[in-house]
C-alpha cells in the first residue's frame, strides 16, 4: 500500500474553516477532526507500517485551539506516543502562509502529556 | 568628452541610487504595514481576553481570526526582509499565535484571562520592537 493512499487534507475531507475544541463549539471542531478523521487514518498508517500525511493546503483559518485539541489530543487522549506520531505522521503544506499552522502542531504534540 | 562621460556615468550611479532606495523603501513599508496589523490584533485580543459573556463574542473571535489570518501572509517575505532576525520573529509569532487563538479561543466555554492580555501585549511590544530594528537595517548591515 502506498503512503499516497494515507493522506488527509482538512480543507477537503473536514473544513475549509475548522474551529474550536468540542461538539457544543461547532460542527468542525477539534475533537470530532480527531475522533472521526485523524485517529481512524492514523491506526490504519501504522498497520501498514507506513505514515499518514495530513496536508494543510487549501485551509482558509485555524486557531490554535483546534489544532491542539486535535493534534495534541492525539497524545493527551488517545494516548499516541510522540515517538510513534514522529514516525507515523507527517504534516505537509506548500503555502508559505500556513507553515505558522504546521509548527503550531509541532509544538503541541511535543507539550501534552497524557491525560 | 570627459565631462561628458563622467555627466553620464554620474547620471547612472544616481539612477542605480535611486532605484535601489525606491526598492528598500517598498521593504520598509510592508514591515510598516505589519506593524499595523500587529496594533490590531493586539488591540482585538486584548476585548476578546478580557470580556466574559459578551453578546458580541463571536464576532470578536472571528475578527480576531481575520486579522491573525492576514497575518500570515507577511510570512511570505519575512525571510528576505528579516535577514538574520527571522527566526526570533518566526518564534514571537507562533507564541502570538498560540496566546491570542488558543486555550478556549472559539469555544462555548471561553472566560476572560487577563494574564493572557498581559502576556499578549509583551508579545507584541516584542515583535513591533523587532519590525522596527529590522526597519533600520533595511538600508544598513543585516
Amino acid at each position: 500500500m502506498t503512503e499516497k493512499k494515507h493522506m488527509l487534507v482538512i480543507s477537503e475531507d473536514f473544513s475549509k474553516f475548522p474551529a474550536g475544541r468540542i461538539k457544543a463549539d461547532g460542527d468542525f471542531n477539534g475533537t470530532r477532526f480527531r475522533v472521526e478523521y485523524l485517529v481512524s487514518a492514523l491506526r490504519a498508517a501504522i498497520a501498514d507500517k507506513t505514515r499518514l500525511s495530513v496536508s494543510l493546503d487549501g485551509l482558509k483559518s485555524c486557531g490554535s485551539s483546534f489544532l491542539e485539541e486535535a493534534f495534541g489530543g492525539l497524545v493527551r487522549v488517545e494516548k499516541f506516543s510522540k515517538s510513534q506520531l514522529d514516525s507515523s505522521l507527517r504534516i505537509i503544506c506548500t503555502e508559505t502562509r500556513l507553515q505558522r499552522y504546521k509548527d503550531a502542531i509541532e509544538r503541541h504534540i511535543e507539550k501534552a502529556k497524557p491525560e | 568628452m570627459e565631462a561628458l562621460l563622467a555627466a553620464v556615468l554620474g547620471a547612472f550611479l544616481g539612477y542605480c541610487t535611486s532605484i535601489f532606495f525606491m526598492l528598500k523603501n517598498q521593504d520598509s513599508i510592508l514591515i510598516n504595514e505589519h506593524i499595523n496589523t500587529i496594533f490590531r490584533i493586539e488591540e482585538t485580543a486584548i476585548k476578546y481576553w478580557s470580556v466574559e459573556n459578551s453578546t458580541n463574542l463571536a464576532a470578536q473571535a472571528a475578527r480576531l481570526d481575520g486579522d491573525m489570518t492576514a497575518s500570515s501572509f507577511f510570512l511570505e517575505d519575512a525571510e528576505r526582509l528579516l535577514g538574520k532576525k527571522f527566526n526570533e520573529f518566526k518564534k514571537l509569532d507562533g507564541e502570538l499565535f498560540d496566546l491570542v487563538t488558543g486555550e478556549s479561543f472559539q469555544t462555548a466555554s471561553h472566560t476572560a484571562n487577563y494574564s493572557t492580555c498581559t502576556e499578549i501585549i509583551t508579545k507584541c511590544n516584542q515583535i513591533r520592537s523587532l519590525l522596527s530594528n529590522s526597519r533600520w537595517s533595511l538600508f544598513w548591515t543585516r
